[in-house]
């Protein structure tokens, strides 16, 4: 069988909207189509490309949802197996991405059910990472700019998160955090483009508001 | 009055999609001003006479200040995750062949066999235990054996009987 040329990761998501990155867009689609024609013939080369061009955007998802690194990739590792053992099933009708991140949705509320927890990063709950940071900072000395700062003002924010809706959350991360484009974030929630940028708007105003309220 | 309104909305949502194209463009704006700056002017009217779209200005970069605390995971992802991922496909895989296979059956009945055997064992243990007792039976003696019709009443002739009785005969 005939080895699919390696494609070059994507990267974060172009900045502008215009011709060349639809056009940019299109051609990774069709790469996309050729790596999953390859891999539903038994091309593991084929599906190992793939986790590399998606790995990024289903990490992104996924911690935009859980919170936590290491729940994220555990759940992104999942939702790859479960892409590799039902891809002869995928009918490619919609593209790739999207039947990706709509697994890897399903996957996140999933867990969120079986642990029975919010989103929430809390202080006492600071993942291996963040634990490494501060120890790291801490035998450094003052030198490095605070950590526990920094986690200090990211909890900070992951508070004021829980006062938007899910949803909208998860598309306020996606798009200022994760630099995702509209018709992106349009695919993962399953909105249309316009009806996410009317949310993201609203979200945005709502958590200044809860920010003012607070005092941050 | 609804004309009004509709175009209002038409302004409102073209302006909606200038600030998030400036927004996300290459080199982002520090102030409301820059930003404002960078829109078309048919938008920058608009945000005038609009007092939301006026303050969505704002809030945008509020909004973004705010988020820049929370780590990306989309660019701390391993770089050996595709690895990682292809070794557990592969794992999987091999479990799949092995429950595949008909001895993968046997580690999964183990315990149902195992009370299954116990449960025999007993009732047979018990069944035994618990038999009427028989008195060995003796083998039957030469005295007490019935007579078989082609016995003869008169004892075996020996050869020397034989001999005799044919002498007799001649006599």
């Amino acid at each position: 069988m005939p080895r699919v040329p390696k494609l070059e990761p994507i990267g974060l998501p172009p900045s502008g909207e215009g011709v060349p990155a639809r056009a940019g867009k299109l051609q990774e689609g069709a790469h996309d189509r050729e790596l999953v024609r390859a891999a539903q013939a038994d091309d593991k080369e084929a599906f190992e490309e793939l986790v590399r061009r998606h790995q990024h955007r289903v990490m992104a998802v996924a911690g935009g949802i859980l919170r936590r690194r290491e729940d994220a990739e555990e759940i992104a590792q999942q939702v790859f197996l479960k892409a590799y053992f039902s891809l002869k099933r995928f009918d490619q009708r919609a593209a790739f991405s999207t039947w990706l991140y709509k697994i890897t949705v399903n996957e996140c509320w999933d867990m969120l059910r079986k642990k029975k927890v919010r989103p929430l990063v809390y202080e006492s709950d600071l993942s291996e990472e963040q634990a490494h940071q501060v120890l790291a900072s801490e035998e450094k000395g003052s030198m490095e700019p605070d950590i526990s700062e920094r986690l200090a003002a990211q909890q900070r924010v992951e508070r004021l998160l829980e006062g938007l809706d899910e949803r909208d959350r998860l598309m306020l991360i996606l798009k200022e955090v994760e630099g995702f484009a509209i018709e992106e974030i349009a695919e993962v929630v399953d909105l249309n483009a316009n009806t996410v940028k009317v949310r993201l708007f609203r979200a945005r105003r709502r958590i200044v508001a809860l920010a003012k309220k607070r005092g941050d | 009055m609804w004309d009004l309104l509709k175009k209002n909305r038409q302004a409102c949502s073209q302006f909606q999609d200038a600030l998030e194209a400036a927004a996300s463009a290459g080199s982002p704006a520090a102030t409301p001003g820059e930003l404002l700056a960078a829109l078309p002017v048919a938008c920058q009217k608009h945000a005038a006479s609009c007092e939301e779209c006026g303050a969505a200005v704002g809030e945008l970069l509020s909004a973004r200040a705010l988020l820049r605390a929370l780590p990306a995971h989309s660019k701390t992802s391993a770089p050996w995750f595709a690895r990682r991922v292809m070794a557990a496909i592969a794992a999987k895989e091999a479990e799949l062949r092995r429950m595949g296979s008909p001895w993968a059956a046997v580690p999964r009945f183990a315990s149902r066999l195992a009370l299954v055997s116990a449960a025999t064992l007993l009732i047979v243990s018990t069944w035994v235990y618990q038999r009427p007792f028989a008195p060995p039976v003796k083998p039957p003696s030469a005295e007490a054996l019935p007579e078989s019709l082609f016995d003869s009443s008169q004892p075996a002739l020996s050869q020397d009987d034989i001999l005799v009785s044919l002498a007799e005969r001649a006599q």
